[in-house]
């Protein structure tokens, strides 16, 4: 573990441990939700919850785009991909999604010619060599993604590509925020912010969660001290009865995003009425698809999708793990009949997902360290 | 299927996913290049990337998602 490697990280987390269980009321339980994947990576891969007390708990939020595809769409990205003049390219983690007939990976062993690239520039390359093939990307991801997907459909058009599509799978981080402050399962005290989505879309974003739910949010970093420290300022503004957006990882997100970025978005993509969220349900002007303007790189408009509903698999909990109503081992299948290798649900794909992370770094005995424990006989 | 694995996009450095959820990496700007284009140094090695979304400059640290650099790391 890194904090055992570089101790001095180690006394700074001990310290924080130290300061947040200072705060704690006693009697009171502190339920805060990391929204995006990233964090509950870090959070597992580093053993966090050793330095939280008892009192605290840490929800896994929906923050994981590959979690969060419904089965219809990969149903639909493998009908475009069957295409015999496609040449389907996607992120090495989509690769591994299920849909009812298998994955992006199973049909590439089939022989359907699926390509893997890091970036959405890849696929131009692509599509530039094979300018007999139409070059579908399948794009996802939440507003970190998008503006990729964006330039990479204004280069395409600058260049006069006309092999070039987009499978727009892009959806927005906050209707997914809202629906969760929305659903009557929980009871949350506070949201710690994504860090890289505000990087594009800002902090104000946000301010409907203080303002309108009373709850706060700190938009935090990704190592393992931005999280606890964000963690200490969500109690901070709990014990002085505060509730406001603030930015810990300001190293890196400007308080009103990246204004560049979110324009390249607005001129190729636009909002979709609703979307599917696996777990979520349908959640209206959740996903973005691409404008009219860009018709032509639309790979839903070039080629007919069948666009059905596909329920989950039955043995699937991951709707409640992605709500955080459930721990990833509390689902009947968590670990047995489905593991990184062989997944059945999203949450299993990416190590980003609450079930893959649990499974590669989880341990069920918690190893509190003895600063995090709330001082008892407070006055 | 050679060749056509050769990306612009910085290679996985860590064990997060790159493209996933809210993950991106830190990048140096070794070299600017016309279109928005970027080489930059990833640590592991020099990869491009699209810095067309930024104002950056060489010796700049800039954050990257999916071959596209996102935000300018203050120092
Ligand atoms: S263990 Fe598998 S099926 Fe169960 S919630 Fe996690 S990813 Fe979904």
């Amino acid at each position: 573990m890194r904090f055992v490697d570089e101790f001095r990280d180690a006394d700074k987390a001990r310290a924080l441990a130290a300061k947040i269980a200072a705060l704690c009321e006693p009697g009171r339980t502190y339920q805060f939700m990391e929204v995006c994947g990233g964090h509950t990576h870090t959070i597992y891969k580093h053993g966090l919850e050793d330095y939280l007390p008892e009192a605290i708990t840490l929800v896994h939020g929906p923050g994981c785009p590959v979690c969060v595809i419904p089965m219809g769409r990969v149903d639909d990205a493998m009908h475009l991909a069957a295409n015999p003049d496609v040449i389907m390219t996607s992120f090495g983690d989509m690769m591994r999604v299920p849909g009812s007939r298998g994955s992006f990976l199973d049909a590439k062993a089939e022989g359907t010619d699926i390509r893997m690239v890091y970036s959405p520039l890849d696929s131009l390359k692509i599509a530039r060599q094979n300018p007999d093939k139409q070059v579908v990307f399948m794009a996802i991801g939440f507003e970190t993604t998008a503006p990729s997907t964006a330039m990479t459909m204004l280069r395409a058009r600058s260049a006069g590509l006309a092999n070039f599509s987009v499978f727009c799978n892009h959806v927005t981080i906050i209707p997914a925020i809202k629906a969760i402050l929305d659903s009557p399962d929980l009871r949350l005290d506070g949201f710690i912010g994504p860090g890289h989505v505000s990087t594009v879309i800002g902090c104000r974003p946000y301010e409907f969660i203080a303002r309108d739910y009373r709850r706060p949010v700190v938009v935090a970093g990704f190592e393992p001290l931005d999280i606890l420290q964000s963690i200490y300022l969500l109690m901070l503004q709990l014990s002085a009865g505060r509730c406001a957006v603030e930015n810990q990882y300001s190293r890196v997100v400007p308080w009103d995003g990246n204004v560049v970025a979110l324009r390249a978005i607005g001129q190729t993509m636009e909002l979709r009425p609703y979307f599917e969220w696996r777990g979520l349900g349908v959640i209206s002007h959740s996903a973005l698809r691409v404008r009219d303007a860009f018709a032509a790189m639309d790979a839903e408009r070039l080629f007919s999708v069948p666009g059905v509903r596909v329920a989950d698999p039955k043995a699937c909990q991951c709707g409640e793990v992605l709500k955080g109503v459930l721990k990833p081992w509390e689902c009947k299948v968590f670990g047995t009949a489905c593991t990184p290798e062989t997944p059945i649900g999203t949450c299993m794909v990416s190590p980003e997902g609450a079930c893959a992370a649990y499974y590669n770094y989880g341990r069920m005995n918690r190893n509190r360290v003895p600063e995090a424990t709330v001082p008892a006989g407070r006055p | 299927m050679s060749g056509e694995e050769e990306t612009f996009g910085p290679a996985c450095v860590s064990d997060h996913c790159i493209t996933c959820a809210d993950v991106a990496v830190e990048v140096r700007i070794a070299r600017l290049l016309p279109d928005g284009l970027a080489d930059v140094d990833t640590g592991a090695g020099i990869e491009r990337v699209s810095v067309a979304l930024v104002s950056a400059a060489v010796g700049d640290t800039v954050l990257v998602h999916a071959g596209e650099a996102i935000a300018v790391v203050t120092p």
